[in-house]
């Protein structure tokens, strides 16, 4: 029986095998087990591909943007809340990849490892999402930029919450367009993206203010500084051209008028290994900001080791192959804004479970120190005279707006329109929001950009100055 | 701490397998419709009684005291009930027969490997029996869902080659005695080859595979001799090689293997929903009936295992695959002590084969290995599998020298 | 209703792991005891050959259960099995032939208490040992349990009474060990109701029982062996 019984104990290789398959088998299920159980053939949370049972969705106010009735979800009432709040809310099928509803799935469904998708069968849905957002700034930015392709983003500088997302070109959830796919004049081109977060622009004259940071940084006696703009500038070996014949101008009058000669010709003074030191310092080309930890937006770029002396001139003013991401750009305006700490966008303000239990409570959290103290102040000063001395204080009524605008040109073709922007915030206590305005094809900032902010800025004022 | 030691506490184990066979009654009936309630009691009511009845006679009749093996068995029987009751009411009273025939099946073999010379005396016919059986199937068989290994008897169907394993393995089973005078495995390997070659043809590949896996086992412990396995092993390697050769659509079958989620709503259909709701289930499971996985095409056949996650939860389903593990690994540790190398044999052989059926059902659903639709064992719904599990199981009992009462030994 | 349902799923759970996970571990830890059924004295040199399992080989080879080195031997020469009615020795198709009582067999042969068994030239006694014998070894089993450790070394005895006798190199123990990998504490024989039972404490040097560590508290039976590096302990049942 001796060599029998041997014989039998090789059988435990088999045993061995078997545990190891299993640990294979249970690794796979415990690691993938969200996103298989998200899976969009999942009978339990889908229902011919669209979420059919989930958490409420509701804006900083407690207004529905979206909830589950009768293993369906409803949408909001409004249609221009709809309209504004369709980026971020996200549609049920999935098709806009940063939406709440696609990329807080585990949440809305309240799938836990535990219980599997037990909660949607005990309550009938999962978790409620309570975002930062504002639903009246989102409709009135979404009325405000009308037709036109573009983004507009609103964020408290202090705390990071988000208030207003709005993306164009976006569609009513409730009448989605049939010729979505077919249609090839373009007016769809992005439309299950949110440019907010995904979107990647021109900075134009915007960058001016980053230019304007390193300045203030790397060379002391900037503000002795006088320039002189007689509408074009020989750099290198080409020119670049002003928006205007400025004479001599100083340091902050340059930043007024928007200045391209004197800007290049500080940028070509920093050169390009300082100007890439701070606009990396500042994200470019290294962070993906995670905005609530779950949605990833587009990193910002800048590429200057290869440029000469003309293009670190029109990169100085934003014209090079410098691009922003308008998440980030507004973090940097925050940053600004909030004595030179760049706060963590949030989107998400509480989850809160079906027992009614707050899961999950926002905290501010900040992604490093931007800008000294010092040069903060300065950019303070400078962005405000823009607004005061320049734009006019008349576009924001008492609100003590800083602000810079930018127009970007795409194209080098004649009859190509530019892109507008307008970064900016608030001086004031009551609305310590910061704005970033993007509007594609149009003409100057000041005509496009600048009224846009200027109606969603009112739309917060009466929302939180009241 | 000394209690380990000891076999575990019969009254008490009933006692909690009973409560969970209850919760489960009471969890069905309470979703059932009112057609079927009276159904599902009867099922349970007589599963349960048979249960008490065998616990109770084995226990003051013959007196015994080892009960893991069939405590488990009856548990997961249970759950496989559970499931089918679930799933297809009306098939529910279908299945407990299966089961009763399996548990007499179980004790009648029981009884039929206590006599050693019986039990050589019956070797060849039943052989003999189990070929003509095979060969039986293979002419009169027409195909269903892709392989030709069911017979209908007038609204009875049953699969031969679930009975053949427990033949299969009773032949290839010897005494020392034997085992020492005749070393050849000649004869055994034409008998495998019969079974493996018709079930080949059968286009039942998974049980073929299971079957030729068994052989190996049983070949290595009578034989020891590494030779002729490698050599049997090129041989039936070649002759795989061959057949997929001429047969490419062979290997279309297992094409979605490693890639299941490209394949999404083709070839990786069932592996893919398997993940899906078995990660639905998380650790606690969404309670009997509210799967969804059980709408797919052999839920509670091939796809079991995936029901038994989203339904019981994976926990429940991990402790199911240990007590596959338990049972090869009480055969090996007993092997030794058996009343003849032939029970030794039998049950290393038997453990052995439902611990591969089970890798290949839950780790082919689960895209570890490639799809070959076998049956999970004692809990996949299906007569015949379930008939041979238990039969199997006489062979695992059979290994431990306290289930016999003769030659001195009394524990 | 959902409620009851939700709290089913873990109650469910709980049982069906209760079960399985008591099941399995006894069956992974459930290990027959050692019997010795009967003994095959070797009558050239009075060796004892015990038989230990019910089918037990004997030959030439290394593989088989009892090894005789004789030349007349065939190398898997025949088999010893307990059977339903009594031993049986059968010839497995050995060159030199199996007698008993002198009388060469065809194939198989009932043996009885003291048999003479021929293996070729290796002449055996075959007892069956008061293991086998059903009576005794039940009444046996009631009413233990005189034993008692027998040193290998130099066979001095160590009647086991009390509850418990310690073994080790600390002054004061039972059975004092002394040598340098031996704990002060090394072991423990212990009896737990009317069986006894060893348990190590041994943190450099792990006591053995019969060629395998202990971990936890072991039953003793009769025939085992305590090995304590290198020393050994006959565990006997008088």
């Amino acid at each position: 029986m001796k060599s029998i019984s041997r014989r039998a104990l090789t059988l435990y290789a088999l045993i061995i095998l078997f545990l190891a398959g299993c640990g294979l088998l249970y690794y796979n299920l415990v690691t993938n087990a969200d996103s298989w159980a998200m899976n969009r053939a999942n009978q339990h949370l889908y229902s011919n591909g669209s979420l059919a049972t989930a958490g409420d969705i509701t804006d900083i106010n407690g207004e529905i943007l979206v909830t589950t009735e009768k293993g369906k979800r409803v949408y909001n009432k409004n249609k221009y809340i709809r309209l504004g709040t369709l980026h971020t809310v996200g549609d049920s099928a999935g098709y806009i990849a940063s939406g709440i509803q696609t990329s807080f799935k585990d949440e809305l469904t309240g799938y836990t490892l535990k219980d599997g998708v037990y909660n949607l069968k005990r309550y009938g849905k999962g978790n409620d999402i309570k975002l930062t957002l504002n639903a009246e700034v989102c409709k009135t930015a979404y009325k405000a930029l009308g037709s036109k392709k573009g983004t507009v983003g609103v964020m408290n500088y202090k705390t990071g919450e988000i208030i207003c997302i709005v993306s164009n070109p976006t569609y009513d959830i409730l009448d989605k367009p049939t010729d979505i796919n077919t249609d090839t004049t373009g007016k769809y081109d992005g439309i299950y993206m949110n440019r907010f977060f995904s979107g990647l622009y021109t900075p134009g004259s915007t960058f001016k203010v980053i230019t304007a940071a390193c300045a203030i940084e790397n060379i002391p006696d900037i503000y002795e500084r006088t320039f002189t703009c007689k509408g074009k500038v020989q750099i290198g070996e080409g020119y670049v051209i002003c928006n205007g014949t400025h004479g001599k101008v100083s340091f902050e009058k340059a930043l007024n008028k928007s200045c391209n000669v004197a800007f290049a010709e500080i940028a070509y003074e920093l050169g390009n290994e300082k100007m890439t030191a701070t606009a990396e310092r500042l994200g470019f080309n290294n962070t993906n900001i995670m905005v609530s930890e779950k949605i990833r937006s587009a990193k910002s770029k800048i590429n200057l080791t290869e440029a000469a002396a003309l293009d670190l001139g029109w990169a100085g003013i934003g014209q090079y192959t410098t691009l922003i991401n308008p998440c980030q750009m507004l973090t940097i305006v925050s940053a600004i804004a909030n004595n030179g700490n760049a706060p963590t966008p949030q989107i998400v303000n509480e989850i809160i479970s079906p027992e009614g239990k707050i899961t999950y409570s926002m905290a501010t959290e900040t992604l490093g120190e931007y800008f000294t103290s010092d040069t903060a102040t300065k950019l303070d000063d400078l962005l405000r005279s823009n607004v005061k001395n320049y734009y006019g204080d008349s576009y924001f009524p008492q609100m003590k707006m800083c602000g810079k605008t930018g127009t970007a040109e795409v194209s080098d073709s004649e009859d190509a329109k530019p892109n507008a922007l307008f970064i900016g915030y608030s001086q004031n206590e009551k609305t310590p929001f910061a704005i970033i305005v993007v509007v594609e094809d149009t003409t100057v900032s000041m005509t496009s950009a600048v009224p846009i902010a200027s109606k969603v800025m009112k739309t917060v004022k009466t929302e939180y100055a009241k | 701490m000394l209690k380990k030691t000891k076999n575990v506490n019969l009254i008490l184990m009933l006692f909690v397998i009973t409560i969970f066979q209850l919760t489960c009654l009471f969890t069905l009936v309470s979703k059932a419709v009112d057609e079927h309630k009276t159904g599902i009691i009867l099922t349970f009511g007589i599963y349960i009684l048979v249960e008490y009845i065998y616990f109770i006679g084995t226990r003051l009749v013959l007196k015994r005291k080892g009960f893991e093996v069939e405590l488990i068995a009856f548990l997961l029987t249970s759950i496989g009930l559970s499931i089918t009751a679930s799933v297809y009411p009306d098939k529910a009273l279908k299945q407990l027969v299966a089961v009763l025939i399996g548990i007499f099946g179980f004790v009648f073999l029981q009884w039929l490997l206590r006599d050693l010379k019986r039990v050589s005396f019956l070797r060849v016919p039943a052989a003999i029996g189990a070929v003509g059986l095979l060969a039986f199937t293979l002419v009169f068989a027409s195909f269903t869902n892709g392989a030709k290994n069911w017979l209908y008897f007038g609204g009875i169907s049953i699969q031969p080659s679930e009975l053949v394993k427990v033949v299969f393995i009773f032949v290839g089973a010897a005494s020392l005695e034997k085992l020492q005078s005749n070393k050849s495995l000649t004869k055994f390997i034409i008998f495998a080859f019969a079974c493996v070659g018709a079930l080949f043809l059968m286009y039942d590949f998974g049980t073929a595979l299971i079957f030729f896996f068994t052989f190996i086992v049983i070949s290595f412990m009578r034989s020891g001799d590494i030779r002729t396995l490698v050599l049997v092993c090129t041989v039936a390697l070649m002759g795989g090689l061959i057949v997929l050769m001429f047969r490419p659509y062979v290997a279309n079958r297992f094409a979605a293997y490693g890639h299941v989620w490209e394949y999404f709503d083709t070839s990786g259909y069932q592996q893919t929903r398997t993940m899906i709701y078995s990660a639905s289930g998380g650790l606690f499971g969404v309670g009997l009936g509210n799967g969804e996985l059980r709408d797919i095409f052999a839920a509670t056949e091939d796809l079991v295992f995936g029901v038994v996650c989203e339904e019981f939860g994976m926990i429940m389903a991990g402790a199911i695959l240990l007590s596959y593990v338990a049972l090869l690994v009480y055969s090996i540790r007993h092997s030794k002590y058996a009343r003849s190398s032939f029970y030794a044999i039998c049950a290393c052989a038997a453990s052995s084969l439902m611990l591969f059926q089970a890798s290949l059902n839950v780790f082919g659903v689960n895209d570890i290995l490639p799809l070959t639709g076998v049956t999970l064992p004692f809990i996949s719904r299906g007569g015949s599998s379930v008939i041979c599990c238990w039969m199997l199981l006489a062979f695992i009992k059979a290994v431990d020298r306290s289930t016999y009462r003769y030659g001195g030994v009394r524990q | 209703m959902l409620e009851l349902e939700y709290l089913m799923r873990y109650v469910l759970c709980i049982l069906a792991i209760a079960v399985i996970i008591n099941c399995v571990w006894s069956l992974i830890r459930l290990r027959p005891d050692k019997k010795v059924y009967a003994i095959l004295l070797n009558m050239a040199n009075d060796e004892q050959h015990p038989i230990t399992c019910y089918e037990t080989s004997v030959g030439r080879s290394k593989s088989c259960d009892i090894i005789f080195t004789n030349s007349t031997v065939s190398r898997s020469h025949a088999v010893v099995a307990l059977r339903k009615d009594g031993f049986y020795v059968f010839d497995t198709e050995s060159k030199t032939g199996v007698y008993v009582n002198g009388e060469k067999i065809q194939k198989s042969e009932k043996l009885s208490d003291g048999d003479v068994i021929a293996f070729g030239t290796a002449i055996m006694k075959f007892y069956i040992g008061s293991e086998a014998d059903n009576d005794i070894s039940h009444k046996k089993d009631e009413n233990i349990k005189l034993s008692r450790l027998v040193n290998l070394a130099d066979n001095t005895e160590f009647t086991l009474d009390g509850d418990f006798i310690t073994i080790g190199r600390e002054k004061g123990s039972n059975i004092e060990i002394s040598a340098p990998y031996v704990s002060r504490r090394q072991a423990e024989v212990f009896k737990y109701n009317n069986h006894w039972y060893i348990k190590n404490f041994g943190k450099i040097t792990k006591t053995a029982l019969n060629g395998d560590a202990i971990f936890s508290d072991t039953p003793l039976y009769d025939g085992d062996v305590i090995r304590i590096g290198d020393f050994e302990f006959l565990y006997e049942e008088i």
